[in-house]
């Protein structure tokens, strides 16, 4: 495993390109364009304002550079880089901005979600859209891009409206039977499209691209409900994380929960692998296997006692946003596992094994997990949590790096290159990049599963 | 009257010399009696008597103690000790006669009282005694009611304690859920208020966002634009189509025929998928049918050869449509006809296997139980004790020929000894000598009966055997038949009812056979309990018992059925052997020498036995 330099970054905008084989980063007003391979840098971009929001166009030819402050979107090409286009939202006022799939046209959200405005790089057209929802995840594109569901609120009435994105033309609009709908998304073969309520209502509903409704799904009432969904890359399941700390996996024939999941802060079962994180002497800081020792040390322990608690967090009850319930949950690329972190075990991710539907592993680190996020291409799951290590974890293992450096690199975040060679690692003000060995270095370096019960 | 007390206990004591000397004085001076000597006696008390006594009587007051002593005597009804007067003037003679006709008297009065005393004292002590035990059990019972008592208070208190205990429980739980429903009110009536205002807000704040947008967007807000150095091409390379109205409508059109095409191809690749699954399960189905089926035609001649014909009759169909499915173009039809086939071979032939499953399960156990069967091991008791008798036989036989063959041989010696008779004699020997081989023979031949009857006699216990566990299928499907008959609960009554009436017509022709074994154990077993095992009969009559053991049992309840009639009147003690036996004992009970007292105990206590007694059998 190797790192790059460490590079220069501010709010944490660094961002493969869809191809990969550019890499955007962001240092104050500058945008910078590298090379992924040689890191030399392609291009630089000035901005009129300190960059929030960058996002590279779906061909990796363009680039917008979102200054939500002053209302601006700037785009840049990369092909040419004289080329330029700036669009002021003017007293609107700016928000959220993003790409629409075909990378030809912008939609910027104004103010107070008064509109959306779709700007087009082709032609001189503008398209508003009224009625945006404001919510957690108001729009939505299917994966191939040809469709785009827009959460939208008339009348104290949620409705979703459903556009083709090639000419922006309302194919199908109904109205949801949620309180207040939060988010939705839609499944990746872009034929069924998950809606569910605010947290205060337990609902999730299932339309199809027609608008029909499939199904709808209610675990229980009365109780804060859905905190965070997340569908398989196959479309056959979707897993619902919820306030009660458990996750729900629907399937796609019946809709209805095959099994579920739950965050208990003790691990009984002998055959799950508890993962503990164990500190270390600092001189020691450099090797790049910390966990052997502490692997050794946890799963004999979970083996001979058949009992292992994790670290729970107290929710404080009278505050909003209770520190409760599966706030993030995410499917390998190949349907196999599931990552789940509960907020009340902060510091701990649960693996779910898909195919026999049961508790894998659990990694319990020492500090509160950031983020994870899967390969792209293999079940590895990569998990920062704040400190200078990276942790990754595959089926044959886990292991964790320190990142190198003078000073203190803190891992706030983390993106994948989609090859899964590489990934970068963000901290508040540098990144740096980390190569991870070719399939069959890696199995030497993870080490054998000895201890898989 | 103390020294009348004190005088009147020793009198009856005392020898009859005292009395002796009680008639002979005749005065009576108190004051003078205690100079007298003490006659005879060990005991301090009738020392003092006797010295009284001895002063009652002296030489000189002879006749005034006559005299006194007379007077007592008559005023106590005892014939006076004078002589009958003759005339006034003479003096009137003592009468010895009579003096010792009362002194008898007396003796036989002090007798009497002496042994009624004894008596008094034993029964004293036995009462001192049976006052004792008494008390000692009236103060331990006392004692025990004292500790149940305080028991009873601790347990009363604590029942109190826990009922209070309880109370507060409930009247928490009520508390709570009043408490419940009153929250569960609130986040209602919380939950539709915040609603309201949300709705409320919600309404205002679309108000003001109108507002805004008419005040942002109507502006002809210079600002807002879009730069662009050039516009560029579209990614599919395709130019942009101005919408017009005209076109619109066709623009729809093609997209919804995009997204239904995106909707069906979703579907068919869904259908496709299902498909295969289903071809797969029912490859998996298919392979299963055949592997049951190849491991149940082993067993096929078995179930035909017990003419249980529909096992048979499925295992043919089975193969038919073995044969049929077998072919490979309706292997992969799915329409319904083939579906129902195959789930209905498949569903036939697992219940084979599972019958087929239980069969060897039975069997198994029977092998077990095989080895305590009681009705072999009778027969072969039977056998036994057939081939005991016969064998018996045979060496009384062989005894008698033995004594025979001696008798013989010593005619023969004494025989031998006269030689003039020998020659006269040898036609007779040879002739009895011929008569004996025949008689050897005859006998040889009546053995060889013995055995022939023997073994015919095996034969037909075993041939009985037989017969009877044929008679006892036939009887257990009859009932079964009977029972599967029934339709109705009354209905079912009156069948046991009438089932009852045939066994009793069969169990003369079965007792018939029966008693032609010595088997008189099981009454006594059963005699025990007969209601029960009655009642046990009408219920578990489908069971069916076998024939003997149920004639054999119904007996034995009719026997109890009418000692139950005969002991509900005890007091007719003709016919009741425990009636009678209870009256014996009362005469015995009476005619021991005891108190009355237990007698009376006694009889209560046989009264109480037949009473209990009474009560057991019913």
């Amino acid at each position: 495993m190797n790192f790059s330099e460490v590079f220069k970054l501010s709010s944490l905008l660094c961002k493969f390109s869809p191809d990969g084989k550019y890499l955007a980063s962001c240092v104050q007003y500058r945008l910078v364009i590298r090379d992924v391979n040689t890191l030399q840098i392609l291009q630089l971009y000035t901005c009129l304002d300190q960059i929030q929001h960058i996002e590279w166009s779906a061909d990796s030819l363009f680039i917008l550079c979102a200054m939500y402050k002053r209302g601006l979107v700037q785009v840049w090409s990369l092909e040419q880089p004289e080329w330029h286009c700036r669009i002021d939202e003017g007293s609107a006022g700016l928000v959220a901005s993003c790409w629409s799939p075909d990378g030809r046209h912008i939609l910027n959200t104004t103010e107070f979600h008064l509109r959306i405005t779709v700007w087009s790089l082709c032609t001189k057209s503008v398209s508003y859209i009224k009625y945006p929802k404001a919510c957690q995840q108001g729009i939505a594109f299917t994966r191939d891009g040809r469709y785009m569901a827009l959460a939208e609120r008339r009348d104290c009435k949620d409705h979703v409206s459903i556009f083709v994105c090639s000419d922006w033309q309302l194919l199908r609009h109904f109205d949801t039977e949620t309180q207040d709908l939060a988010g939705i998304e839609w499944a990746p073969n872009g034929c069924v499209l998950a809606v569910w309520d605010t947290c205060l209502e337990y609902k999730v509903l299932l339309y199809s691209l027609d608008g029909r409704l499939l199904s709808a799904y209610c675990a229980y009432e009365w109780s804060l409900g859905v905190k965070a969904v997340a569908w398989s890359p196959s479309s056959q399941f979707l897993a619902v994380g919820s306030y009660d700390g458990k996750v729900r996996i629907l399937n796609h024939v019946t809709w209805k929960m095959i099994t579920e999941f739950g965050h208990p802060a003790t691990v009984n079962n002998p055959k799950t692998v508890v993962y503990k994180e164990a500190e270390k002497n600092p001189q020691l800081a450099l090797g790049r296997l910390a966990f052997p020792a502490p692997r050794a040390a946890a799963s004999p322990a979970s083996n001979t006692e058949s009992k292992f608690s994790l670290q729970t967090l107290k929710p404080i009850a009278d505050r909003a946003n209770p520190k409760i319930g599966v706030g993030a949950l995410a499917f390998s690329p190949d349907n196999y596992f599931l990552a789940t972190r509960s907020d009340s075990v902060p510091n701990a991710v649960w693996i779910w094994d898909i195919q026999k539907l049961r508790l894998f592993v659990v990694l319990e680190q020492l500090s509160p997990v950031r983020s994870f996020q899967w390969d792209p291409q293999q079940p590895r799951l990569a998990i920062c949590t704040g400190g200078s290590k990276v942790y990754l974890w595959s089926p044959a293992g886990c292991l964790s790096v320190q990142v190198p450096g003078e000073g203190d690199f803190q891992v706030l975040s983390l993106c994948w290159h989609f090859s899964g060679d590489s990934m970068a690692l963000l901290s508040k003000d540098h990144f740096c990049l980390c190569f991870l060995e070719t399939e069959e270095r890696v199995g030497t370096a993870f080490g054998r599963p000895g201890d898989h019960t | 009257m103390g020294e009348w007390m004190t005088v009147t206990d020793p009198d009856l004591s005392s020898e009859s010399k005292n009395i002796c000397q009680y008639t002979s004085e005749t005065k009576m001076s108190p004051s003078s009696l205690y100079s007298q000597q003490v006659l005879c006696s060990s005991i301090p008390l009738s020392k003092n008597v006797h010295s009284f006594f001895s002063a009652f009587c002296t030489e000189e007051n002879i006749e005034q103690s006559i005299s006194y002593l007379d007077q007592e005597l008559t005023t106590f009804g005892f014939p006076s000790l004078y002589e009958e007067s003759k005339g006034k003037d003479t003096k009137r003679e003592l009468n010895i006669v009579a003096v010792l006709n009362c002194m008898n008297e007396l003796l036989v009065l002090q007798r009497k009282n002496l042994l009624a005393q004894e008596n008094v004292e034993t029964q004293n002590l036995k009462l001192g005694s049976d006052m004792d035990h008494l008390q000692n059990c009236y103060a331990k019972l006392k004692e025990q009611l004292e500790t149940s008592r305080r028991e009873m208070i601790g347990l009363q208190e604590r029942d109190r304690q826990l009922q209070c205990k309880n109370r507060n429980l409930h009247q928490l739980l009520k508390n709570e859920k009043d408490e419940v429903q009153k929250l569960q009110n609130i986040i209602a009536s919380r939950a539709t208020q915040y609603n309201h205002d949300m709705k409320r807000k919600e309404r205002e704040y679309n108000k003001l966002k109108e507002r805004l947008h008419q005040l942002v967007m109507n502006k002809k807000d210079k600002k807002i634009a879009m730069e662009v150095l050039n516009y560029v091409g579209r990614a599919d390379g395709k130019r942009g189509s101005w919408r017009t109205g005209k076109t619109e409508a066709s623009f729809f059109l093609r997209n919804e025929d995009e997204m239904y095409k995106i909707l069906l191809n979703d579907y068919e690749y869904r259908q496709k998928q299902i498909l295969m699954e289903n071809a797969e399960l029912k490859k998996v189905l298919q392979q299963m049918k055949k592997e049951m089926i190849s491991l149940l035609s082993p067993q096929k001649q078995k179930p035909r050869e017990r003419a249980d014909d529909s096992t048979g009759t499925v295992l043919s169909d089975a193969e038919e449509d073995a044969g049929e499915l077998s072919r490979e173009s309706l292997w992969d039809l799915s329409c319904e006809t083939v579906r129902e086939q195959l789930t209905n071979s498949i569903r036939k032939q697992w219940r084979i296997l599972k019958s087929h499953v239980e069969k060897l399960d039975n069997q198994v156990s029977k092998v077990h139980l095989e080895g305590f069967n009681d009705e072999d091991v009778i027969s072969r008791q039977d056998h036994e004790q057939e081939t005991e008798k016969l064998e018996l036989e045979i060496q009384q036989c062989k005894e008698m020929i033995k004594t025979q063959q001696q008798l013989l041989q010593q005619q023969l010696a004494t025989a031998c000894d006269d030689d003039t008779t020998s020659l006269l004699r040898d036609c007779y020997l040879l002739e009895e000598k011929e008569r004996l081989k025949e008689e050897w023979s005859l006998f040889k031949e009546q053995k060889k009966n013995f055995e022939k009857e023997r073994r015919s006699f095996t034969d037909a216990a075993i041939r009985l055997g037989l017969e009877r566990k044929a008679f006892e299928e036939e009887r257990a499907s009859w009932l079964k038949q009977q029972f599967l008959n029934m339709t109705t609960f009354d209905h079912q009554n009156s069948e046991n009812m009438k089932l009852f009436s045939a066994f009793s017509g069969s169990s003369d022709r079965d007792s018939l056979t029966v008693h032609s074994r010595p088997r008189q154990k099981k009454p006594h077993g059963v005699s025990n309990g007969s209601p029960v095992c009655t009642s046990k009969l009408t219920k578990s009559l489908p069971a069916s018992p076998s024939t003997s053991d149920f004639c054999q049992t119904r007996s034995c309840a009719s026997e109890h059925s009418s000692i139950n009639v005969l002991n509900i009147t005890p007091e007719e003690p003709k016919p009741n052997p425990v009636g009678r036996e209870g009256t014996n004992q009362k005469w015995s009970m009476a005619s021991r020498p005891g108190s009355q007292e237990g007698c009376y105990s006694g009889c209560s206590s046989t009264y109480r036995n037949s009473h209990v007694e009474k009560d057991d059998l019913p």
